[in-house]
């Protein structure tokens, strides 16, 4: 019956040819472990939350009268609807980790540099997309927890000095959270931040796929001074499919059973006290929590006592992050390893990152 | 070689049973859920309740209010206030009904005009032919 | 010349829609604008303004204090809900034409709670203690029990040796205090596990209203302060309760199951992922 099917197609797509190519000849550099994968694995972390998404869409409701109403009916009074609703609110913290991961990997690795530049830009935007997907998507059950978290968030670009108050209000469609921002973060988080972000992922792949995946630093330890196009092609590595592909699958079912193993143990990790609350405009809880992955940024904030230099501490860090690549143009060591000075401070960074977020916790 | 075979035999199952595990949720998910009417029916002679007077009764649970308006004729309106849940009672000196528990007012259309809270409340489909008025 | 007419018609085209954006504007907020979910809502009162303030003496900023921890203060009661008055304007703030009450003297103390816990003053007039307090201008009333500012949700323990045997004997108030018991320990059984089940999700919004409609008809039956009531009434109200833990139950066994079912999704994909690793590894190994 396969062999049937093999047969109609190829004549029409030349199926062969494709899976030879792609598949079976396209080679995997030499040193491909199971960190490699978890770019692949960001990506099905990507699906699982588009899917759960798409079914979640069928029964909210995006009005403040009704938002909370309908997240209860799905969690339920669907069949199954808790499994939706809850693989959709695990899964956006796990994506979140699994990018991290991936970039921490791409960076460690030197994958960023010449010719990749473009690469590691589109992923960084593509990183601050799926963060901004999780603040749009924090405001949708129209909670206590998410309207605050929400009412804090889009009041930080009131510390720029002219246009703060505005872009603020931008964001939230007027001077406090309201219907109407229920109304705009729901059309960012369903559709045009998914836009921009599959705009991106088709680009990040384009350029994998074309320059070919980057060599390990131990294989080309110096950045080469290319003045014309190259395709980085590993004739000693191994094939894509079926060495390097099962390890892709190895590391997408360890996400998956991870996923299951908090829906098991712990459904509530990522509920924080004003989940199942309707969010009240008047009253205040004691304590407003940012989600993990932004707790580094709050405490810091927090803790410094100018504003300016809290939040513009932060985009400065924003910055250099997307264009690192092109700050680090000027040097040609690839491997990290022969790098102390960047890799104590990158190493610096995350050690801080790491403190402040259990900091945040307490 | 022959465990390899095993092996993969072995993940197609799981597979298939994962898909399976997981296919099903996702139909019962996406299927309508299907309403099903309880078929109770309650029908009441139009004298039994005079103008400017209500009756208490209890259908498919809830326990209602069925209230002859002067102007606009029969209403049925759900008891339980929409803030915490207490029932509410006919007041027909002021054509209002007012739940005892914090002073919740709601006017003759289920609205509510004073108290804490602010959902309105429920109202019943009723049923008017020229002597009896109808539940469900 | 037709150029000139035509931007001229954009132009006036290009106004007219701003202007009557502007009024679309106007009807948007106050249609759209003005419900709760709105947004402008802030809670502000005069009433804390000044009382809070150091010009006050000590005893007049006492109840500001008293009141910010209380169950009023949680559930959005202030000042002018008892007091009267007008709590945005401190001009108005203590008008009588808003109704204005000062302190209430002690027989007017409960019509004062009782403008709102309406259910509560009919049987607390028509009790022992309401009837004390008419015919002799002393004796018990919402204030000896619940305090006046620092109100707290109530409990079986506000009937202790203390406060009861201020007029009479206390044996009275421990036969009604153990009428109370059985129902008190179920109430405050079946207020957990609703709170449990909110944690993990389970809101049960019908058996919460059912539930505060039974405890608050028990807290009412209360007042009348009559004990062979409370006697009577028990059974009608574990049975009220029963029905209530019906479907707690069930939602605990809900959750259960989807522990479970998520307990076999981990297990397959645990699986699925040692054979995945292990056919790696034999594939390795081979080579």
């Amino acid at each position: 019956m396969r062999d049937k099917i093999k047969k109609w197609l190829e004549p029409r797509i030349g199926l062969e040819e494709i899976v030879r190519t792609q598949f079976r000849e396209y080679k995997t550099p030499k040193g491909a472990n199971f960190w490699s994968t978890l770019g692949f694995v960001t990506l099905v972390a990507i699906l699982i939350q588009v899917i759960t998404g798409i079914l979640l869409m069928l029964y909210y409701i995006p009005h403040p009268s009704l938002a909370f109403d309908s997240v209860q009916n799905i969690t339920n009074g669907i069949p199954f609807g808790w499994l939706v609703r809850l693989t959709h609110n695990i899964g956006s913290n796990l994506v979140v980790a699994t990018a991290m991961l991936h970039l921490v990997h791409v960076f460690f690795r030197g994958a960023f540099k010449r010719p990749r530049e473009l690469t590691w830009l589109t992923g960084a935007v593509m990183f601050i997309l799926l963060l901004s997907s999780c603040i749009s998507g924090q405001l949708l059950p129209w909670n206590q927890a998410g309207y605050w978290s929400t009412t804090v968030i889009s009041s930080m670009p009131s510390f720029l000095p002219v246009v703060g108050d505005s872009i603020a209000a931008f964001i939230r469609g007027g001077d406090t959270v309201t219907a109407l921002t229920l109304g705009r973060f729901f059309a960012f988080h369903v559709v045009i931040l998914p836009f921009f972000l599959l705009f991106c992922l088709a680009l990040h792949i384009f350029f994998i796929r074309r320059q070919g995946l980057s060599p390990s630093p131990e294989q080309v330890p110096q950045v080469l001074p290319m003045a014309e196009f190259h395709q980085e092609q590993h004739p000693d590595g191994l094939p894509c499919f079926p060495n390097f592909s099962m390890k892709r699958l190895f590391m997408v079912f360890l996400y998956c059973a991870t996923v299951s193993l908090i829906l098991t143990f712990s459904p509530n990790l990522f509920m924080p006290e004003g989940t199942n609350l309707l969010a009240n405009p008047v009253n205040t809880p004691g304590l407003i929590k940012p989600p993990w992955y932004f707790l580094a940024q709050y405490q810091m904030v927090k803790s410094i006592p100018n504003e300016f230099v809290g939040i513009g501490f932060q985009v400065l860090v924003l910055v250099v992050f997307l264009f690192f690549p092109f700050f680090d143009a000027g040097e040609t060591e690839r491997s990290i390893k022969k790098r102390p000075a960047l890799m104590t401070t990158v190493i610096g960074l995350l050690i801080l990152w790491a403190a402040l977020t259990l900091w945040g916790m307490r | 070689m022959e465990r390899r075979s095993v092996l993969k035999t072995t993940i197609a199952l799981l597979g298939t049973t994962t898909l399976l595990s997981l296919g099903y949720p996702v139909l019962r998910f996406l299927s309508p859920t299907v309403r099903r009417q309880s078929g109770e029916k309650i029908t009441i002679r139009k004298e039994e309740i005079p103008p400017g007077s209500a009756r208490e009764l209890v259908f498919e649970g809830t326990p209602i209010l069925v209230i002859n308006r002067r102007e606009t004729g029969f209403i049925a309106l759900s008891r339980i206030c929409t803030h915490l849940g207490c029932l509410v009672g006919y007041d027909k000196y002021k054509g209002q009904l007012v739940c005892p528990c914090h002073a919740g007012v709601f006017d003759l259309d289920g609205q509510m005009i004073a108290g804490p809270g602010s959902a309105p409340l429920r109202q019943f489909f009723l049923t008017v032919s020229a002597t009896h008025v109808t539940l469900g | 010349m037709i150029a000139t007419i035509t931007k001229l018609t954009i132009l006036a085209i290009l106004l007219l829609a701003t202007t009557s954006q502007a009024s679309y504007r106007e009807l948007f907020e106050k249609e759209f604008m003005s419900n709760p979910w709105g947004g402008n809502r802030e809670a502000h009162s005069a009433c804390v303004e000044c009382h809070a303030s150091e010009m006050m003496k000590a005893p007049m900023r006492e109840p500001v204090f008293a009141w910010r921890d209380s169950w009023h203060a949680q559930n959005e009661v202030s000042c002018h809900d008892c007091h009267g008055g007008g709590p945005d304007d401190a001009s108005m703030s203590m008008s009588h034409q808003r109704g204005f009450k000062g302190t209430p003297t002690l027989q007017e103390i409960p019509q004062f709670c009782g403008k709102c816990h309406l259910g509560i003053l009919q049987n607390f007039l028509e009790s022992g203690h309401g009837k004390a307090l008419l015919e002799t201008n002393s004796g018990p009333n919402c204030v000896t029990c619940h305090g006046s500012h620092d109100i707290k949700p109530a409990s079986i323990d506000i009937i202790n040796e203390q406060r009861c045997s201020q007029c009479h004997l206390y044996d009275r108030a421990m036969l009604m205090r153990q009428a109370l018991f059985t129902i008190e320990k179920r109430l405050s059984g079946i207020q957990t596990n609703l709170n449990e089940l909110r944690e993990s999700g389970i809101l049960l919004q019908t058996q919460r209203k059912d539930f505060f409609r039974a405890h608050s008809d028990f807290r009412t039956l209360f007042h009348t302060i009559d004990v062979n009531l409370v006697k009577e009434k028990t059974d009608e109200f574990m049975g009220r309760l029963d029905r209530i833990e019906t479907d707690t139950r069930a939602a605990y066994v809900e959750l259960a199951f989807r522990k479970n079912f998520s307990g076999y999704l981990l297990l397959l994909f645990l699986f699925l992922a040692f054979g995945t690793l292990m056919l790696i590894r034999t594939g390795e190994n081979k080579k």
